[in-house]
């Protein structure tokens, strides 16, 4: 009697989770509450190596944050940033994405051999304009000084082959050539020649938007003579650093398929240098420790600073300026073995002005040298250009 | 505040349920009340001010009517309708449309402005027509009012259909699973559909419409239908299951609209809460269909252009009132004959291809804008080009998943799977583990998207 009683309710409480399924109430009653827990009980980050970039904060309460509804946008990106397994997730929607054929993932073109492209950038002509003005500006106020130019095509502008087909990328060689029809007094170097013939090697990173030492050596090559360089070491010692290098790309399209090999390429040479960045003075150009962080591209110079002088015992009686972004920082090791001197200021962060540093450092040869993406979205070089005086009339 | 977002699935949504449950039963309304007013005032706090005077304001307006009514006069009713009804409507105009001339800059408009403005405007009609009592308690018409499932983007849920769950709703199991599968299945719609397609109709319409070609065009016009519908119809699904886990029911909104036989049926098929809402409040008392073929045609003019007008007062939103007006009173004329005779497939297409044209005025610009694509996808631009390619072959999976997602065929199998007992039943659980799984990782990757309807 016992038995078929029971074996009844259970064939009837079946059929009720079944035809109502209060379960999948509890199911998601139950994702809730582990997401929470798990929300709760992980320990909040300062920044995101993966995605080079601080994350959001608990808010802080106040009055104002308040009552403009900030503190609670602040709510919303602050549960975002720190989601728990946040580069897991994004990943995993990376892959689901991959699947249903995507070609571009956050905004970065899926490539084949497993490279990772940022699309050519559009220029931002009202910059770009002011720029080129006060670049010729700034030329024609130093005559004595020898200036010179070079915008380096991106990796979806050199290995346009590896795109996704018929990816609607813009045509960067256009936008460089236009940049190079509107210097005055400046002497613009293509290095698009010296960097294609070799597509085929890794000049750039598969995961980066960075060149290798490889890619920059090519380009040292192409611009060697245009910078009136003579007897430049080309001998090198290839040294690779790590093997593990997975760069910004990877983590903003969540495509973690390579890693990268960090090449340091040093000279085979006597002449020795000291670098000083942010008034520290270091006997190298590299910083190993960076090499255990996620973005190892920082093993040059450490990473992007405002300013950074090297001094060298080269005695070729010639003194570099270079207005640059993070591409002069795996550059560097080239150009090393051939001025006294060398000053490197990314316009980003250094507020000077540039008229001084020719002045004082006694300035003999100016390079601007820039990647295309960086340089077509630039709005700050220009006020690094502007000698003071004018720029302060400017606010007035 | 989203649905679609961490922070509401992790924090806000717990934060809800628990509170709920811990209330005593006579507090509950209370609770949700208070809730709702939070999410209302999310990241726009200056309005929760407007909103508690708008809700005493039409509080005391129904109380009066009511008692105006008790009293017999008819006369003094009608005018507290219609100063709430002026003051209501001259609000929305206010925040729609004349907002960007006061000071020279937008104001920001209170969430939801469109969408609870006519459901207070449809509580007014339903006291007035004695279609539902006036309330009585305060709590109560303030849940009513700003429900937090609804009170951004619909369902314009209708007085006289809330009014009588106040006291009755009550919190089951049953309820709570059923709200829980919709919830997920709204959030699935809008995540993993709508976000992605929305990657390529954005990527499109970014370009120069005079650079596409015929198959780069229909991309664009297509992948925007099938968004619109994720989107739209899954912010409906989530704002239906919120509201069942909390034990209130909501008509249905979205009745797979994409397969309607003819333009009118299209509009009883999608946000029909809005549809319903023009019936009932403008079709209807200006005369509806029964004086004579021109004044419904008149009638039906209004409520289009209307309809035209509340979704926006760009060119193109007014060209698209005056375009489904025009549609439906042929279809009502001619084309409903003509289209009995023919096999029921030629009305399905005609209406898919009515609505994929409509929509291209709705996302539009500008009405050039709107022609130049339309030119474009009749063979102005060439059949096709290098993009029109590699949008195609990085989409057409989705499309695929899309077209085939708007049948109803998905929810008959979940429903057939959810009945087998034991047998089948772990299945579904596991589609809907997957779900939520990828989509708390499209939102993870996705800080940024919000609701195309949040902006009407």
């Amino acid at each position: 009697m016992e038995q078929p009683k029971r074996a009844r309710k259970r064939s009837e409480r079946d059929q009720r989770w079944g035809e109502h399924g209060e379960i999948t109430g509890l199911f998601l009653l139950a994702c809730l509450l582990i997401g929470v827990l798990w929300n709760l009980f992980t320990p909040d980050k300062e920044t995101s190596s993966a995605e080079n970039r601080k994350l959001a904060q608990k808010p802080d309460f106040g009055l104002t944050a308040l009552t403009d509804g900030s503190y609670f946008s602040s709510w919303e990106s602050y549960t975002a940033d720190q989601f728990p397994g946040r580069d897991g997730w994004i990943t995993l929607d990376y892959r689901a994405s991959r699947l249903m054929g995507a070609k571009e993932a956050g905004g970065v073109y899926l490539c084949k051999d497993n490279y990772l492209m940022e699309p050519p950038a559009t220029p931002n002509e009202e910059a770009l304009g002011k720029n080129l003005q006060a670049i010729n500006d700034f030329a024609a106020r130093h005559g004595e000084v020898r200036m010179s130019m070079c915008v380096v095509p991106n990796a979806a502008c050199v290995m346009k082959k590896k795109l996704p087909k018929n990816a609607p990328a813009r045509d960067q060689r256009a936008d460089i050539q236009s940049i190079a029809g509107a210097l005055q007094g400046v002497q613009f170097l293509d290095v698009y020649d010296a960097l294609s013939e070799h597509a085929q090697e890794k000049i750039f990173y598969r995961t980066d938007h960075h060149w290798t030492s490889l890619g920059a050596y090519y380009a040292f090559l192409g611009l060697a003579p245009g910078l009136g360089l003579e007897n430049y070491v080309t001998d090198f010692d290839i040294l690779p650093v790590s093997n593990s290098f997975e760069g910004t790309l990877s983590s903003r399209s969540g495509c973690h398929a390579v890693a990268d090999v960090i090449e340091l390429y040093v000279a085979k040479t006597d002449i020795q240098y000291y670098i000083t960045v942010d008034s520290e003075r270091k006997s190298t150009m590299y910083d190993r420790e960076k090499l255990k962080d996620r973005d190892q591209y920082a093993v040059f110079l450490g990473g992007n600073s405002p300013r950074v002088d090297v001094t060298t015992t080269a005695d070729t009686e010639r003194n570099l300026l270079v207005f640059r972004d993070s591409y002069t920082n795996c550059f560097l090791q080239f150009l090393l073995p051939c001025f006294d001197h060398i000053t490197l200021l990314d316009p980003r962060y250094y507020y000077g002005d540039a008229d001084s540093v020719i002045n004082q450092q006694g300035i003999t040869d100016v390079l601007f040298l820039y990647n295309a993406n960086t340089f077509l979205e630039d709005k700050v070089l220009m006020e690094t250009l502007t000698p003071p005086q004018e720029s302060a009339a400017v606010q007035e | 505040m989203a649905f679609a977002n961490l922070f509401f699935l992790f924090v806000f949504l717990p934060m809800s349920l628990l509170l709920y449950f811990v209330m005593p039963w006579v507090a509950k309304n209370a609770m949700l009340l208070a809730l709702s007013l939070l999410f209302f005032s999310w990241g726009k706090p200056a309005y929760l001010p407007l909103m508690l005077l708008l809700i005493l304001f039409h509080y005391l307006s129904g109380l009066e009517m009511e008692a105006l009514k008790a009293r017999g006069s008819k006369r003094r009713a009608r005018m507290v309708l219609i100063t709430a009804v002026v003051f209501d409507v001259l609000l929305l105009c206010f925040f729609k449309y004349a907002a960007g001339f006061v000071g020279g800059k937008a104001l920001p408009s209170p969430l939801g402005v469109s969408f609870f403005t006519f459901s207070l405007l449809s509580f007014l009609f339903d006291v007035y027509r004695e279609k539902a009592p006036a309330p009585h308690n305060i709590i109560d018409f303030g849940l009513f009012a700003t429900f937090f499932p609804k009170v951004s983007m619909g369902p314009i849920v209708r007085y006289a259909d809330m009014a009588p769950q106040f006291k009755r709703h009550r919190f089951t199991w049953e309820k709570f699973g059923r709200g829980s599968r919709k919830f997920i299945v709204g959030l699935s719609k809008k995540v993993l559909l709508a976000n992605t397609l929305g990657d390529t109709f954005y990527a499109l319409s970014a370009l120069p419409p005079k650079g596409l070609s015929a198959c780069g065009a229909w991309l664009c016009a297509l992948s925007y239908s099938l968004m619109l519908y994720f989107d739209f119809s899954g912010y409906s699904d989530m704002a239906i299951g919120l509201a069942e886990m909390f034990g209130f029911r909501f008509e249905k909104n979205f009745n797979y609209p994409y397969l309607s036989g003819s333009v009118s049926e299209f509009w009883r098929r999608w946000h029909m809460s809005l549809g319903a809402w023009f019936k009932e409040y403008v079709y209807f008392p200006l005369g509806g269909s029964r004086q004579g073929t021109l004044h419904t045609c008149i009638n039906l003019m209004a409520v289009w252009l209307l309809t035209g007008i509340w979704h926006g007062t760009g060119a193109c939103f007014v060209l698209w009132g005056i375009y489904y007006g025009v549609l439906i009173i042929l279809e009502k004329m001619v084309l409903s004959k003509a289209f009995a005779k023919l096999p029921g497939f030629v009305g399905h297409l005609f209406t898919l291809l009515c609505v994929v044209v409509g929509w291209v005025f709705f996302f539009s610009p500008s009405p050039g804008s709107a022609f130049t694509l339309l030119g474009h996808m009749f063979g102005a631009g060439g059949f096709i080009d290098a993009t029109a390619r590699y949008y195609w072959a990085s989409s057409w999976r989705l499309m695929l998943i899309g077209a085939l997602a708007c049948l109803p065929v998905w929810s008959q199998l979940g429903r057939n799977l959810m009945a087998s007992g034991k047998k089948w039943f772990p299945l579904s659980l596991v589609a809907y583990g997957a779900l939520l799984i990828l989509c708390i990782a499209g939102m993870t990757n996705d800080t940024y998207s919000t609701f195309l309807y949040a902006q009407f």
